[in-house]
Parts: structure tokens; sequence; C-alpha cells
């Protein structure tokens, strides 16, 4: 008995430490609170030219019949995702350039807290945030243009988008490698990210099917098939539809999210240790001169 | 929680050297475009050269002494300490904290480790209270303890009745004293101490480092290495200092046998009306019976009025031509002093500079 209860209290300690942890970025974004009213109002107009632009084609074409659903719908439902997906991509790297900004990062690695809670506790709060995008999203396409919803299981919608999140999140931290290798830490992650996300906006079935690729631009069809947000998006897509995961049309791209997963998170995982020991090694500290102007 | 050695910290030759990447001359005119393009960080080409921050360090420190890390900036006093705390790795050498080695068992370290990094963040929208819960969680401080630890290191740093400001709120000196508390919640043996009281009042600075020695030292029996370039903690703190210039450690001792060890040397302390004080060392280097002279950088001097220090085996014998050479030099003495010599002394004795040079 009384070892359950220090197991409870362990688990208790380490609970709050992963809170006060999710605290320090999420009290940014509360600072700036207000920035969710603009946010609104940026992806109202976001998703108000979508549906301008498909009233001019009149919005129906044989590839999204497929999907079942209309083309405004299909946008705002695959923002919503994406926006998500994106975080896994793009998470591991903000969350280790704010920790080494604010030197959090020095602070645990002289610590018994491991990094990976520190990392993963800041990316608890940036999916905070990207959740509350995507409702975001569906509120203002359901509220002000009609957006369909589907008529599908919810459980396996979020089943399909937490395999895609976890497998995205591999090659998110895959993708953290390049912040051990940019002078430590110094040069702004922005030109990464903006490429990182742009690829993740434009080529994995978010906003158009990947289908059309086939014909317009066969040579990037691969590429996209290639990206686990692809397969996460189309079998959430497919569950909205009421298609089971299991259906021998979906369950491919569910393999697939396995399989990328099971490979790139322990990769990546000696990725973010290796680079970790590299920051060890060379210094990253603003005290020690590591860069001299 | 420790492994045999009747150390609390030892190094062996530790040895730390960092890539230092500088631009090539005329390179900052030539990429101008491209740092407008791309921005600051754009440096265009470089070359990397190793410096050396580190040199064979050896050094023993007890378990319950204060030991002094004496040097300017850049001597290698952070790095030193930033080793021992485990945020970064020797490239030769070894270290142990409480007998564990500070590459292979670092896990265990951490466990034995205070660390007080006043550059830490502390977070200004916390209340302290907060940031030293956070501070508390992080070392793994039961959760049982945390509260009482809280409520008691802010009560013996004089926080509690503003305990659930925000610390934005804060004064420096208060900060001082919140980063203080984020050490004594952890409390574990070994306190790494990085010029703690920096930035503060000297009456502050005085009441902090007798807390350090009275609850620290006296009561607690922690270890404590500290490093700093102010003189007062060393000599009102620490029970032994080890002097660091240019990441060598040139003297380890007590501050009294320091000073021992430049007996036969005086100080000669001077206030002199001058438009050049500059010009005027230079007069006084040259003169016979000069072991060294330099300017003691002074808040409350007036606009020409130099104050400079002299050391020399005979002060009787040097006055004279002292005065005149300062005469010569268009300077007028004020003031003369003459005493036994100070830690700074010491410093300029092994170092060839002063602390703030």
């Amino acid at each position: 008995m009384s070892g359950l209860g220090e197991g409870i209290r362990y688990l208790g300690a380490g609970l709050r430490k992963f809170w006060y942890m999710m605290l320090t970025t999420a009290w940014s974004q509360l600072l700036f609170a207000y920035g969710a009213v603009l946010q609104l109002v940026e992806i109202v107009f976001g998703i108000a030219s979508y549906f301008f632009l498909t009233k001019i084609f009149q919005g129906t074409s044989a590839v999204m019949e497929s999907y079942g659903t209309d083309v405004v719908s299909f946008i705002v439902l695959g923002l919503a995702m994406n926006s998500i997906l994106r975080h896994s991509l793009t998470g591991v790297y903000h969350a280790l350039n704010h920790a080494y900004a604010t030197r959090a990062l020095e602070r645990v690695l002289m610590s018994p807290t491991s990094v990976y809670m520190l990392v993963f506790s800041q990316m608890a709060s940036g999916y905070l945030r990207a959740v509350f995008v995507s409702t975001l999203y569906l509120f203002a396409g359901v509220l002000f243009f009609g957006v369909s919803l589907g008529r599908g299981d919810a459980a396996s919608v979020f089943a399909a988008l937490a395999l895609g999140t976890v497998a995205t999140l591999g090659l998110g931290m895959l993708l953290s490698a390049l912040f051990f290798h940019t002078s430590v830490g110094k040069v702004d992650p922005a030109t990464i990210l903006i490429l990182a996300t742009a690829v993740s906006n434009t080529f994995t079935g978010a906003v158009f099917p990947v289908e059309v690729l086939r014909y317009y631009a066969p040579w990037l069809y691969p590429f996209a098939l290639s990206l686990p947000q692809t397969h996460a998006i189309f079998a959430a897509r497919m569950a909205l539809n009421g298609v089971s995961l299991a259906d021998p049309a979906v369950a491919p791209s569910v393999a697939y999210l396995i399989a990328i997963a099971a490979v790139t998170i322990p990769i990546g995982y000696r990725v973010i240790r290796a680079g970790l020991d590299r920051v060890r090694r060379e210094g990253y500290a603003p005290s020690v001169a590591v860069l001299v102007d | 929680m420790t492994a045999s050695s009747e150390y609390a910290v030892e190094t062996f030759n530790l040895t730390k050297k960092f890539k230092v990447v500088e631009t090539l001359p005329g390179e900052e005119e030539r990429s101008k475009l491209a740092r407008f393009l791309f921005g600051e960080s754009f440096r265009g080409r470089v070359r990397v050269r190793e410096r050396v921050v580190l040199d064979r360090v050896n050094l023993k420190v007890k378990a319950g002494e204060c030991l002094g890390l004496l040097g300017p900036n850049g001597a290698g006093k952070t790095t030193l300490l930033e080793i021992l705390a485990t945020a970064l790795l020797p490239d030769d050498g070894i270290a142990k904290v409480m007998g564990y080695d500070v590459v292979r068992e670092s896990g265990k370290v951490r466990r034995c480790i205070t660390p007080v990094f006043p550059q830490f963040s502390v977070y200004d929208m916390w209340t302290a209270r907060r940031n030293l819960e956070y501070a508390a969680l992080l070392h793994d401080v039961p959760l049982g303890e945390v509260g009482r630890r809280v409520r008691e290191a802010l009560e013996l740093v004089g926080l509690s009745e503003r305990a659930d400001d925000l610390v934005r709120k804060y004064s420096t000196g208060m900060r001082v004293r919140l980063i203080l508390a984020m050490g004594l919640v952890v409390d574990n043996p070994v306190y790494l101490m990085d010029e703690p009281f920096t930035g503060i009042d000297p009456g502050t600075a005085k009441q902090l480092r007798e807390f350090v020695r009275r609850e620290l030292l006296e009561k607690r029996g922690r270890t404590v290495l500290l490093a700093t370039n102010m003189l007062a903690d060393a000599e009102e703190l620490c029970d032994r200092v080890a002097i660091i210039n240019e990441g060598r450690v040139v003297a380890v001792d007590t501050p009294a046998n320091l000073k021992r060890k430049v007996q036969g040397v005086e100080t000669v302390d001077l206030e002199v009306l001058t438009e050049n004080a500059e010009a005027l060392v230079d007069a006084v280097k040259g003169l016979d019976g000069v072991k060294a002279c330099y300017l003691l950088r002074s808040v409350s001097n007036p606009p020409g009025v130099a104050s400079l220090r002299v050391l020399t085996p005979d002060s009787r014998s040097l006055l004279p031509n002292l005065i005149e050479a300062i005469h010569k030099a268009n300077g007028k003495v004020s003031y003369v002093k003459v005493h036994e010599p100070t830690l700074e002394d010491v410093f300029i004795h092994y170092t060839g500079r002063g602390l703030c040079e």
C-alpha cells in the first residue's frame, strides 16, 4: 500500500511539474488572448476566399466524389486537421528553440528532470493551441459557410488523427536535428519552419486531393504519398465519410502511419539525444563566447 | 547519496575548449547586402579556431568547505561550474561531485548539486511562490515537502510578505534573494553559485553573504563553490580561494595564506590630480622598485582625480621618486596610504592584471 501511495505521489509530482512547464509557454499565449479573436477573423477571411473561389468553378469535380463532400467542407476539414499535424512536424523544433532561448534547457540539464519532459510539456501547450485553432476552423466553417462535418464515427476520426500525430511527431523529431546544427540555436528557425509548414500545407491533401497531382505534377505525387500527414488526413476524411479504418481502402494508410512512427520515433529520440550531447560538448550558454563578432 | 570520497568536489586535469567563430577581416563590409536580406546573423566568410577555456584544472574541495573561484570575466569560472553541474561536457580530464563522475554518472551528480545561477530565467509572470515550487519540482523534491520548503526559503530570504506578488514587480535585490531561495528549496549538498551577488547594492550583498555563511555553511554544513570577481565575496565567505586566470588555476589557498605569499610587498594607494591617468601609470611603471602599478576603478572619484595602486618591496625608499615621477607627468598627489597587500594584490601578483581589466 505504501508503495502504491509512493507511486501516486511520484505521479502527482510529475504531473504538476509537467503542468508548470506547460504554463511557461501557455502564459505567453494567454497574455495575448485577444489574438484568439484576431485569429478567428483571419480564419473566416481565409475560408471566405476558398468559398468564393469554389463558387466560380461551382465546386465540383470527379476527384471529389470519392470523398463524398463539397469543396469548401473538404478544405475547412483539411485545414482543421492540418493545424494539429503541422504542430507535430514543427513543435519539437519550436520547443527546443524556446527552451534554448529562455535558458530553460540549461536549467533542466542541471536537474534530474528529463529534457524530453520539458520538450513534450511545451509541445502539449502547442497542441492545446492547435486544437483550439482547429475548433475555430470548424466553428467558423459550420456557422458561416455551411460546412458539413460528415456522418462517420468520431472515435475512428480521432484514432486516425492521433496515429497521424504520432507518426508526424517522429518526422518532427528528425527535423529538430536541424536545430542542433544551425549554430546551436543562434539562427532564427523561421526559414526552416516556413519551408516545413509550406510543404505540410500544400502537399498533404489538406486543401486539395493529392490525386490531382497525378494529372498536373506526377513527379510530386510520390512525394505527397510519402508524407505521413497525407495518410492521416486521408484516413480521417474516410472515417468522417463513414468508412472503417480497417477497410481495404484505408488500411494501407493506417499501416503506413504505424510503420513511419515505428521507424522515425526511435531514430528521432537518438537524434535529439545526440544533439543534446553536442550542445553539452560545444557549449551554448550566452555566457560562453561561442561566437565572437 | 554519495559515492566513497573524502572530497565533495574533485577535478583532475579538467580541460575544456570552445570553437570560436570569427568573421574574416573586411567581410562585414562585403556582406552588407546579404545581412540586409538574411538578417544580422548572416556572417559572411568566417574562420573557426579553438580557445582553451579550462586548462588542466586540478581542484579538491572538502565537504562543508566554501571555495571561492576568483577571476576576471572570461577566466573560465562559469565553464567550470557548468561542467560540475553537468550542463557541459569536458574535453579532457575528470570531474567528480560527491564521488560521482560528471560525465558517466550525470544523473547521480544532478541529485547532489544545487545550482544557483542568476542568469537562469525566473518567470516574471509568475509569483515568487510558484517560481520556487517549480524549482523544487524540477529537482524532484517530494510533493509533500514542497510547500514547507518553499515557506522556509521565503522566510529565510525575507520574501514571505511578497511571496504572492508577480516577480516582474520585484527589485533587483529581491530577484537575487529569490534566486538564492530557488537554491534553498532544492538544498542538495553541493551549492554551485555563479556570481550570486552581482548587481545588488553593497549593503544587501553583505547581508546575503552573512546569510550564506551562517545558514548554508555553519548551520547546514553545505559545500559551496562560489565563482566571483568580487573580493568581498572571497574575503568574507570563502575558506579557500582558487585564483583562475585564462582557464588555469594559478594559486589555491586560504585568503590569509595567499596574502602571506606576497609578503615582502607593500601596497601604496595614491589619489592624484591628473588629466591623463594612463600616462601616469606608464611613468610610474618605469621606476626602479615598482613591481606593479594600476588604476583603481573608483566611481566616487570626481573628474580629474585618479586612484593609483603601486606594489613595491620598499615603500619608504620608493616614495620620493614616486612623487617626483608623478609630478613630472603633470600629476599632483593629494593623498597617500601605505598598507598590507589585499587579495586583489595577490591576484595581480599571480596574473599580472587587475580583476576588472
